[in-house]
Order: C-alpha cells, then sequence, then structure tokens
C-alpha cells in the first residue's frame, strides 16, 4: 500500500510546553487509521496541524506525494482533506441538506455571472449536486430529515450530519476528529459499521478516538499518543498487547 | 475512488425544496416590481418624491442585509460608501461629463473598490472592532471631503443636474425607476447568491469559520466579495440620493444615516429581505411625514424604541414573524405589538 499521508517529526510548542513532540504518523491509501491516546495526548493538535489549522512548528507534512507543510486548511481541504469536528461545527440554523451542500463546494464549478444571476447552468449543477448529496444522506440514513433544520436534530444525528458534510467533498483523506464522542453505546455501533463500510467502499480514514473499544475492532493500523510522543504505531492486535500502551493508557482505564 | 459512496444509483428523486422556491416568489416579486414600476406614474410629485427617497435607504438596506445577514459581518462602513458614491455621481456626471447610464456604471465601481478596500483592511479583525474599523473609514472620509475644495469643501457641491439617457433625474419619476432597476438588480443578485455555491460559502464563514476552511471555503476571499458587492449598491444608492436632494455635503458621511439603516436592517430582520423592504418602506414615511404626527421631536426615540422592541420580542426581526418564539407562544398580544411596532 502507498503512503497517502506522511508527517514526518511533526512538532507544536506553546511556550515551555511541548504539546506534539517530533510526531511522525503514516496513513496508508485505503485504510482506516486510528490515533488513540490519553486525555492531553496532544492528538487533535496534531490533527489540527496536519488539516491546517494549527501552526506547525516543526516537521513535514507530505499529502498525495506533495509537500503541503503549513498550507492553509481551505487549500488541504481542496486538496481533498475533509475533516469533522470534536465539538459541533454545523451550521445549526440551516437546513440538513444546505450542511452537506456546502461540503460540495470545492465541486461547484460555475462562477461569475452565473452565481449572480441564476442561470440555466447554475440550475442544473445545483440539481445535480442536490441528487449526489441526497444520495449521502440515504447511504447514512438521514434522508428523511433533509429538509429539517440541524438545531432541530438529536445530537447522534447531527454528528452523522457532520460526517455527510465531510463525505460531501468526496475527500481523499477524511479526517475525524472523536465523531463517537457523547454518543450512547448503540449509536457508537452503528458509528462503527458507517466507518467500516465508508473503508469498504474505498475512502481513506485517519480517526481519532477516545473510546479504544471502537478502534480496536474496525482499524486496520493504530497510532498510539501519548505526552506528546507516539507510544505505538502498528495494527491492533499488537498495540493491544504493547505493555507501554497498556501503561499509558489501558492500564488507567480498565478499572473504568 | 469514492464514487460508490456519492454517485446515486437511480436518477435523482424529487427535490421539492428546488422547485418550490423558486415557482411563487418569482411571480410574487414581478408582480410587486411592476406594481412599484407603475406606481410613480400614477402618484403625484411629493409621494413620487418620498418614493424614490425610500428606494435609496432601502438600497443601503439591502447591503446590510447582505453583510449583516448573510455573511455575518457588522459592518458600520455604509455611510462610507453611500458618500462617496454620492461624490463620485457628482464628480462622473458634472466635471466628467458622463451620462448616468455609464456614469453610475462608473459610480458602481467606485463603490466596489471602496468595499473591497475596507474588506481588506478588515480581514483580519471580527465583530466590534471590524464595526468601529468600518465606522472609522467614514469619519477618514467625511474629513478628507470636508478640506477638498474641488468638492466644495464643507458647503458640499449643488447646482449640478445629472442625466440619465439624456433627461435629468431632478423628475422623481426616473428617479424612482432608476432607484427601482438598481433595487431589483440587487435583490436578483441576492436571491441567486443566497442559493447558490456564494450564499452557502456565506452561510459557512458566518455560522462556523473553521468550519467553513475544512470544506474548502477559502472565507477571506468571500468577505472580500461581500464587500465589494456591497459597495458598489451603497454607492449607486449614494449616486441617486445626490440626484433627489440636489445638493451633496460632508453630511452624507453622518453617523446618523448609518444608524437609521442599521434601525431599518435590524427591526426588518437581518436576514430577510422582504422585511427590510417593508420596514424601510415603513419608517422612511415616519419619519418624513413625523411632522405631520407632532412627533418630529421624538424619531430616534421610536427607532431606538423599536430596536430593543424588535430584539426582545422579534430577534429575528419582522421576517422573522412566523418563526419568533415571542409570537408562537402568545400568538395574541405580543403578535399585535411586533406588527403595530414596525408598521
Amino acid at each position: 500500500m502507498t503512503a497517502l499521508l506522511e508527517a514526518r517529526g511533526l512538532t507544536r510548542r506553546w511556550g515551555g510546553l511541548t504539546a506534539v513532540d517530533e510526531v511522525d504518523l503514516t496513513v496508508h491509501r485505503g485504510s482506516l487509521h486510528g490515533l488513540i491516546g490519553p486525555n492531553g495526548a496532544g492528538k487533535t493538535t496534531l490533527v489540527n496541524m496536519i488539516t491546517g489549522v494549527d501552526r506547525i512548528d516543526g516537521g513535514r507534512v507530505v499529502f498525495q506525494g506533495a509537500d503541503v507543510t503549513g498550507l492553509a486548511a481551505h487549500r488541504l481541504a481542496s486538496r481533498g482533506m475533509a475533516r469533522s469536528f470534536q465539538t459541533s461545527q454545523l451550521f445549526e440554523d440551516e437546513s440538513v441538506l444546505d450542511n452537506v451542500m456546502a461540503g460540495r463546494h470545492r465541486h461547484i464549478g460555475y462562477r461569475f455571472p452565473h452565481t449572480f444571476f441564476y442561470t440555466p447552468k447554475v440550475s442544473r449543477e445545483e440539481r445535480r449536486h442536490r441528487t449526489d448529496v441526497h444520495a449521502i444522506l440515504r447511504e447514512l440514513d438521514l434522508a428523511v430529515d433533509a429538509h429539517r433544520q440541524v438545531s432541530e436534530l438529536p445530537y447522534g444525528r447531527r454528528r452523522l450530519v457532520e460526517l455527510a458534510r465531510a463525505m460531501a467533498s468526496e475527500p481523499t483523506l477524511l479526517v475525524l476528529d472523536e465523531p463517537a464522542a457523547g454518543l450512547p453505546g448503540s449509536d457508537v455501533d452503528v458509528l462503527g459499521e458507517v466507518l467500516r463500510r465508508l473503508r469498504r467502499n474505498g475512502y481513506t480514514i485517519l480517526v481519532i478516538e477516545h473510546n479504544i473499544g471502537l478502534l480496536m475492532t474496525i482499524c486496520d493500523r493504530m497510532t498510539v499518543l501519548s505526552e506528546g510522543r507516539v507510544i505505538a504505531d502498528d495494527e491492533p492486535a499488537v498495540v493491544r498487547e504493547s505493555p507501554r500502551v497498556i501503561e499509558a493508557y489501558l492500564g488507567r482505564t480498565d478499572d473504568a | 475512488m469514492t464514487d460508490t459512496l456519492t454517485r446515486p444509483r437511480q436518477p435523482s428523486t424529487t427535490d421539492p425544496a428546488g422547485h418550490r422556491r423558486a415557482g411563487l416568489p418569482v411571480i410574487v416579486a414581478v408582480v410587486l416590481v411592476a406594481a412599484a414600476a407603475i406606481f410613480p406614474a400614477l402618484s403625484d410629485y411629493s409621494t413620487t418624491y418620498l418614493f424614490a427617497y425610500i428606494l435609496i435607504i432601502a438600497l443601503l438596506g439591502l447591503s446590510l442585509h447582505l453583510l449583516m445577514g448573510l455573511m455575518g459581518v457588522f459592518s458600520l462602513g455604509q455611510a462610507a460608501l453611500f458618500g462617496t458614491g454620492a461624490y463620485a455621481a457628482v464628480v462622473v456626471t458634472e466635471d466628467l461629463g458622463l451620462d448616468g447610464a455609464i456614469g453610475f456604471v462608473l459610480v458602481a465601481a467606485v463603490g466596489a473598490v471602496l468595499g473591497l478596500l475596507m474588506g481588506a483592511v478588515t480581514l483580519r479583525v471580527t465583530d466590534l472592532y471590524l464595526a468601529l474599523t468600518t465606522l472609522a473609514v467614514g469619519y477618514i472620509f467625511e474629513n478628507v471631503v470636508r478640506n477638498s475644495d474641488w468638492l466644495g469643501g464643507p458647503q458640499g457641491r449643488s447646482g449640478f443636474s445629472i442625466m440619465f439617457f439624456g433627461r435629468s433625474l431632478d423628475d422623481p419619476r426616473l428617479l424612482c425607476w432608476i432607484g427601482l432597476g438598481a433595487l431589483t438588480l440587487f435583490l436578483a443578485v441576492i436571491a441567486s447568491m443566497r442559493r447558490s455555491k456564494i450564499g452557502r460559502a456565506f452561510m459557512a464563514t458566518r455560522e462556523s469559520p473553521m468550519a467553513a476552511r475544512s470544506i474548502g471555503v477559502d472565507a477571506r476571499r468571500y468577505k472580500l466579495l461581500g464587500f465589494t458587492i456591497a459597495g458598489a449598491f451603497s454607492a449607486v444608492a449614494g449616486g441617486l440620493y445626490s440626484a433627489w436632494s440636489l445638493v451633496v455635503d460632508p453630511s452624507v458621511y453622518s453617523i446618523d444615516l448609518t444608524l437609521s439603516v442599521l434601525a431599518i436592517a435590524i427591526v426588518g430582520g437581518l436576514r430577510s429581505a422582504p422585511g427590510i423592504l417593508v420596514v424601510a418602506a415603513a419608517l422612511t414615511y415616519f419619519r418624513n411625514s413625523a411632522g405631520d404626527f407632532g412627533v418630529s421631536d421624538y424619531v430616534l426615540l421610536v427607532y431606538g424604541s423599536l430596536i430593543v422592541l424588535s430584539l426582545r420580542f422579534l430577534p429575528l426581526g419582522l421576517g422573522g414573524l412566523a418563526s419568533s418564539p415571542a409570537v408562537v407562544r402568545l400568538v395574541g398580544r405580543s403578535g399585535r405589538r411586533g406588527r403595530g411596532g414596525a408598521a
């Protein structure tokens, strides 16, 4: 398998604190890659650096063979890196359809003067994209809520809308920041099934998760962070047995 | 590679939203515009004159609809754009001797460039800082104009005649038709943008700049675009104001205008173009005939009270009447008050 994303020696410092310290991360094309670690391990910071949300103090990021270190978030998104957020960043007052349509942004080609005078070209292209979006909504079982306002939906459904919006950009790499956070157990299973299905359909996914059980069952490979450093990077079965991981993470949460 | 998920397996299901939205409102809008176009031909001079002023204010109100309602940018720079448009119209038609049909395109271009600049200098600030920065632009321009002799200094300029298609704009009917044309164009552009890619980019930037960037929206580019369009139409409003008032002095940059348009936009509903148009007409009419009601000393008090009442009972303004929690809860009394207050 070829590497889709390669991060080498990524470092982020906040004053005297090194939040992410020389981290290497390789995500292979077509794989479902898990990124786990205890609270404050630097998972979100790492992902924010990779997706252009946070500054990079050291190291390089190579995406699809091109050096994208320090590129702005919207440029990375245009290159096919989509992400969801740990805390909901949905457009609350808008319909589910509009939220997900916004995710199509980089695929909509019409320009001036078409956008100013809703020409037939705009109409055609909008209809085509709406069809695509409806397909995504059906895929995630969100079609019935297409015209409802996001703020009316229960929490779990909203997380799915966020996933749908990221999928709508047809990403080469889908980065999900704690998609299961706050979900009840039954929804976590549904989410796991969705992620597995996406992977089967050819998506490359990088998932940050707290819920180690979920990742153990669905990931091809896992990277474990602790205090800003990588302490394991292997298949789930190997990671599970790693003494360092057990000490840093599993050992502490076993009782819970 | 990802096609299996995103390409539909069967032809599109019907899309009620897309078609429903296109039909009736367009017909209603066409009928209203036609009625508004016939109106100046039938009414007397002073009514037509007032109608022209309402159209000018409505244009400004719509620019706030775009900036604040759709883009979520709290701009107080409307007066700077309006005033510059007012002066630009005089310079272009009087000093350069151009017909308004060409001249007003130039006026719009001047406003667009100024709007773009205003957007560019405020790229790194948001909220209150942005409001104050844009407000400052108005003050700077007022002082520059006040000290520019070729623009008439503190006395401003008068005695000019703005021609359109060879006819003078001091005929309020012509002024109405030109204003109505600009307003219709602006409405069409806004309605088209709202339903397309740009509208969603504005929406994304307004609701969550971080999420906007994560779907590939260059938030800064769209902010500049919005400011440019709003600048063009505000300047056209200013140019029409020159033709309407027959005199242009530095008072066109006054905060008074900015605040009264802000009041109209808030009471009408920042997200609702029809709401803003209705309130622009109602409040401008009220202000104009406040003397007849014997309340001319209290105009600003009424404006202020309306803003407070609107924010309390109709947070989305008149345009959000149906969805307002207060109205939903107390359909009777507070519904009447909301409506009565705005009209």
